[in-house]
């Protein structure tokens, strides 16, 4: 509770810094104080206080994934040090709108009744149709966020529709109560509401077939706006899901156990081959998340309480390998003015920080051992088969062979000598610190999974 | 307070279901047929109201304030979210001079 009090007061007070037009000194503000909220997090840990009536409970689950979220928009904010340098004033509503996204973020994680998880989607939600947007002049910023904005509205009115449903058959909002009184209930409303509810959670995390609004939004966004969808949205969004589906509708499985199955394959297939053809890194990393988001949805199916480790592992990784490679690709591309593949030919010539940061989140993403990667798909293959689900385990073996492929095929380009090799980029202190705590991170999380796996 | 929910009761309760059900495909319609995006916004708000006319015929129905109490929730949000969508249009229309939804197609493949 501490860490959704206190970060909602650092959004406000970024909003100020602001107004104070401290321009780029404003970043710290939310830099500093999002460190403490972190500490908060660590203080709160193993406390499991339900607050408000149960509306939210901070249980090591809820604080785990907050704190990911936390830790990503610390490295997106390090990175923006540089980026949005010489920015104009309007730079500490960007940040601001930021804190406000991941107030969702933590709400998201840490709800216990259906209305607070309504009006986390929505904290998460509104803030970011607007970042997308944050490039006023662009097209493609505009066009990317009003196509976000209607597809997520769009997926928050179906959301809403199957909240209301289950509200009317179990008459109640409380997760804890809709487990109890879940299998009791014979109404088919149940079943269409908790249909419904999955549709809407399906469409926030982009898996096929409603993932086709992703790839445009994420490539029309700015950079930074895009790292930020990749990484705290969807693990907001994976939070929020497994949350609700292996508490409250756990009962109710019989219904949404075999259309998320089809859905799984589907969003693992059709996120690696479609990224397999492209030729834009940004839009390459786009399909790319919607191929991890389907892995994601693997550790769903086991219905397992333990998948929650698997879950915050995955996402984990997940987000230091999305930092690292979109860190790389904005200064590509800043200097190479397009995030075109072809424009990362020979980048090792004479950028081979660049180059080999570039290398390692790659091998993580596809993963390869020793990376992070290669552990956190490890342990949700290894927790689905143990519940048997044997066939989506092959289909997604093929997938991340199929991903390793396009992985590897960016990569090469990276290592393959060439006369247009872009010249020196000059790489900022901190964003050399975020792309280093990132390679690290990946290295420690691959050698030492247990260190999260086991948290909640 | 309780004449009120007396009077909601008057009408059985698969009538609210089926006439916000059928509210919410209206609006799913607009959203998917419609090209004009201001149309379209007004389609979300109508699934929006759906919801809301579901959950004060629930709330009414278990006689609990939860869905009731939602209802403020879930305009508040709505609010919001169209303050922000007609503010996105306004940008765009100052770019592009139309806020027909088929002129916004530049990002493909």
């Amino acid at each position: 509770m501490k860490a959704l009090i206190l970060t909602s007061v650092i959004g406000i007070a970024t909003l100020f810094a602001g107004v104070f037009k401290m321009r780029n000194n404003s970043v710290w503000v939310p830099l500093l104080g999002l460190l403490g909220v972190m500490l908060t997090i660590v203080a709160d840990w193993n406390t499991n206080i339900s607050w408000y009536n149960n509306m939210v409970r901070f249980d090591n689950y809820a604080l785990a994934f907050s704190g990911i979220t936390i830790a990503a928009l610390i490295f997106i904010l390090t990175i923006s040090i540089d980026h949005y340098k010489g920015a104009g004033n309007s730079i500490a509503d960007i940040y601001g709108l930021m804190v406000f996204s991941v107030v969702g973020a933590i709400v998201m994680s840490s709800f216990s009744n259906l209305a607070m998880l309504f009006i986390g989607v929505e904290i998460l939600s509104i803030p970011v149709y607007i970042l997308a947007g944050s490039n006023r002049r662009l097209t493609s910023s505009n066009e990317s966020a009003l196509k976000y904005f209607l597809m997520g509205s769009f997926a928050s009115g179906i959301l809403l529709f199957g909240i209301a449903l289950v509200y009317g058959a179990t008459q109640t909002l409380d997760l804890d109560q809709i487990a109890l009184l879940g299998p009791t209930v014979q109404s088919p409303m149940l079943t269409i509401g908790v249909l419904m509810v999955l549709s809407g959670f399906l469409f926030k995390i982009a898996a096929a077939p409603f993932h086709f609004w992703a790839p445009d939004v994420y490539e029309g966004a700015p950079g930074l706006v895009t790292a930020f969808m990749a990484t705290i949205v969807k693990t907001a969004a994976f939070a929020a899901f497994f949350r609700l589906f292996s508490t409250a509708f756990v009962s109710e499985e019989s219904a949404w156990f075999k259309v998320l199955w089809g859905i799984t394959a589907a969003t693992l297939l059709a996120g690696n081959l479609t990224a397999l053809f492209q030729t834009k890194m940004k839009r390459l990393l786009a399909y790319s998340s919607i191929a991890h988001a389907g892995y994601m949805l693997l550790a769903m199916l086991t219905l397992n309480k333990q998948a929650g480790g698997a879950i915050l592992l995955y996402a984990a990784s997940y987000t230091l390998a999305t930092i690292a490679v979109f860190a790389v690709m904005l200064l590509v591309s800043e200097a190479q003015g397009s995030d075109s593949l072809a424009k990362f030919k020979g980048l090792r010539k004479n950028n081979p920080f660049l180059a080999v940061v570039l290398a390692i989140a790659l091998f993580s993403m596809a993963g390869i051992p020793p990376l992070a990667g290669f552990f956190s798909k490890y342990y949700l293959f290894a927790i689905a088969l143990k519940s048997n689900l044997f066939y989506i385990v092959i289909v997604a073996i093929v997938a991340s062979i199929i991903g390793a492929w396009y992985y590897l095929k960016s990569l090469s380009m990276a290592f393959l000598d060439s006369d247009e090799a872009p010249e020196k980029i000059e790489v900022g202190l901190p964003t050399r610190i975020v792309l280093i705590a990132c390679v690290i991170g990946a290295l420690i999380l691959g050698i030492r999974p247990d260190l999260i796996l086991h948290l909640i | 307070m309780q004449e009120l929910l007396q009077n909601v009761r008057l009408v059985p309760m698969e009538h609210y279901v089926w006439l916000s059900s059928l509210l919410f495909c209206i609006g799913v319609m607009g959203v998917l047929l419609r090209r004009n995006t201001i149309v379209m916004f007004m389609s979300i708000e109508l699934m929006l109201n759906a919801v809301n006319l579901l959950l004060v015929a629930f709330s009414a129905y278990a006689n609990k304030p939860e869905g009731e109490v939602f209802v403020f929730f879930v305009m508040v949000v709505a609010a919001a979210e169209v303050a922000v969508g007609l503010g996105l249009l306004v940008m765009i229309y100052r770019n592009q001079n139309t806020t027909d939804s088929q002129a916004l197609q530049t990002l493909k493949w």
